[in-house]
């Protein structure tokens, strides 16, 4: 029963992936156009129904698949790619530079995704652009701290004091020694961040603070079903099931992919 | 210190033992001359290591200095250690932790070869899959083992790949600590040979750590006797193991010959 995370998690991911590529080139209708009378119950040809405006819900769900993926993608490889190099310095570092380091990501913990994309759509406006600034930024920390914490377990271990006996720089340490052996770790992270980075989506446009109104994305439907929630629960409870499915499909394939990994190194992710 | 190839004068190393401080080494002095054999014995916490890492500035002490070729090393940043990495290297107890196990063979071995700070030193070999592939056969090992992974190799084997590495950068100096008490009995003799047919070729200074006296008086010319972080006795093999004259080198040849 070990693996039924991962294949759990693998398959609604899949689904969810699958959804955002046929997005990419066709929905059964167009996502913002009214193509139906209003709140239709599922049926045919609008399998899912529609929602309040009559648009296909089907339609909506596809393509808010896509903008969760690449908001999920863009936040959490931004974040890993700053927060991973923070974190292995900081770990490898002597404990004045460590502190900097870790203290600044704590610094950055206490900002909240939600109040950096309020900050952000006061400054800017709301946009695709700012939910990703904001979730990725909120995510740097966790990147510093795993980071942080699995590489000082790397340099504790001989083979990097017998790197040191052959004279080999910091950098072809990080890059050769420790930056192989966290890998697993931080990609449990990635895994994990993924389905937090789409809730936090969801949660942002659920309250306008992302994607423009023209943009159907799962959070903004939530919000427009809940004017209707008495007449038509069903129509909120689409984007609902989806928001679910991804969040808790990354999170299972994380805690799947956790579990093959070494117990010692579950203590640190 | 004239004249010594490694040593340490007074030195005194203290670790920080959950907030309390723990003294590993007692005014230790210590000298190795060049291509001399010496064996560091005592029982389990008694400060080999802590003598093996210190001589070769892998740890500062908190008193008295260590010195390399007649310099001091202690207190100097890594990147001033040249002279002391490019002449000295070590084989550590445990292969399993040495080797880092997301690195090929070929990899591990060449990387003292591919450091910019050794490859000052000017006659180092070029990183070439030829200089690997003596440095493999040299130590006993399959040319092919270069694109092998650690866990794929046996415990002996994965041995041999420490000690190609240890010497691959023709050092003058080398440390070995319990090189073969991580491995099976059946293997031991062999890495063991291996060892001292690698230091009598090349002329090596030797610090050979161990818990095993048949195998310091085989290998060694001169013998210290390690107790509580304290050094009490040493003396050329033979006179040390025919009349020791500290009770607790006395209690472990006891021990070795009752087992």
């Amino acid at each position: 029963m070990r693996r039924a995370n991962l294949v759990v998690g693998g398959v609604l991911i899949a689904v969810i992936v699958s959804m955002a590529a046929v997005g990419l080139f066709w929905t059964p209708f167009s996502p913002t156009a009214i193509s139906g009378p209003r709140l239709a119950p599922p049926g045919w040809p609008h399998v899912l129904g529609t929602d309040g405006q009559g648009s296909d819900t089907a339609s909506r769900i596809i393509s808010g698949a896509k903008l969760a993926l690449l908001v999920g993608v863009m936040s959490v490889s931004a974040a890993a790619l700053i927060g991973v190099p923070v974190g292995i310095i900081a770990g490898m570092s002597h404990r004045w530079v460590a502190a900097i380091l870790s203290r600044g990501a704590d610094i950055l913990y206490g900002f909240p995704a939600l109040l950096l994309a309020i900050l952000f759509a006061a400054a800017v406006g709301g946009s695709t652009w700012t939910a990703v600034a904001a979730i990725g930024i909120a995510t740097i920390p966790v990147f510093v701290r795993i980071a942080r914490a699995a590489t000082m377990q790397v340099m504790s271990q001989t083979f990097v004091e017998a790197a040191r006996l052959s004279a080999t720089p910091p950098l072809q340490v990080a890059w050769r020694h420790v930056l192989p052996n966290i890998a697993p770790v931080l990609g449990v992270q990635v895994s994990v961040s993924f389905g937090l980075a789409i809730l936090a989506e969801a949660g942002l446009s659920y309250l306008g603070l992302g994607s423009g109104s023209d943009v159907p994305t799962w959070g903004r439907m939530l919000r427009e079903a809940q004017n209707e929630l008495f007449n038509a629960p069903l129509v909120a409870l689409w984007p609902g099931l989806a928001i679910a499915m991804a969040t808790m499909g990354f999170n299972l394939l994380g805690d799947g992919l956790r579990d093959l990994l070494d117990p010692k190194l579950r203590e640190i992710a | 210190m004239n004249g010594s190839l490694m040593a340490t004068q007074g030195a005194e190393v203290t670790y920080r033992r959950s907030g309390r401080p723990f003294v590993a080494l007692h005014d230790v002095t210590f000298r190795l001359a060049p291509g001399e054999r010496v064996g560091v014995v005592g029982g389990s916490g008694s400060g080999k290591t802590t003598l093996a890492r210190l001589l070769l500035g892998l740890i500062r002490p908190s008193a008295g200095t260590v010195s390399f070729r007649g310099q001091r090393v202690d207190g100097l940043p890594e990147r001033l250690l040249g002279d002391l990495r490019a002449g000295a290297s070590m084989v550590f107890q445990d292969p399993n932790s040495s080797l880092n196990p997301r690195m090929e063979v070929g990899d591990i071995i060449s990387e003292p070869l591919r450091s910019p700070r050794l490859r000052r030193r000017g006659d180092l070999p070029e990183v070439s899959p030829e200089a690997v592939r003596a440095a493999l056969e040299s130590v006993g090992l399959d040319p092919a083992t270069t694109s092998r992974f650690p866990h794929q190799l046996s415990g002996g084997q994965r041995q041999r790949v420490a000690i190609a590495r240890a010497l691959v950068s023709d050092p003058e100096a080398l440390v070995a600590d319990e090189p073969v008490s991580a491995l099976d009995v059946s293997v031991r003799a062999q890495v063991l040979n291996l060892l001292s047919d690698a230091v009598t070729e090349r002329g090596l200074a030797l610090v050979f750590i161990s818990h095993d006296l048949a195998v310091v008086r085989h290998l060694c010319e001169r013998v210290v006797v390690m107790q509580q972080g304290r050094v009490v006795e040493e003396g050329a093999v033979d006179d040390v193991f025919a009349d020791p004259r500290h009770p607790y080198t006395r209690q472990l040849l006891e021990a070795t010959l009752s087992i």
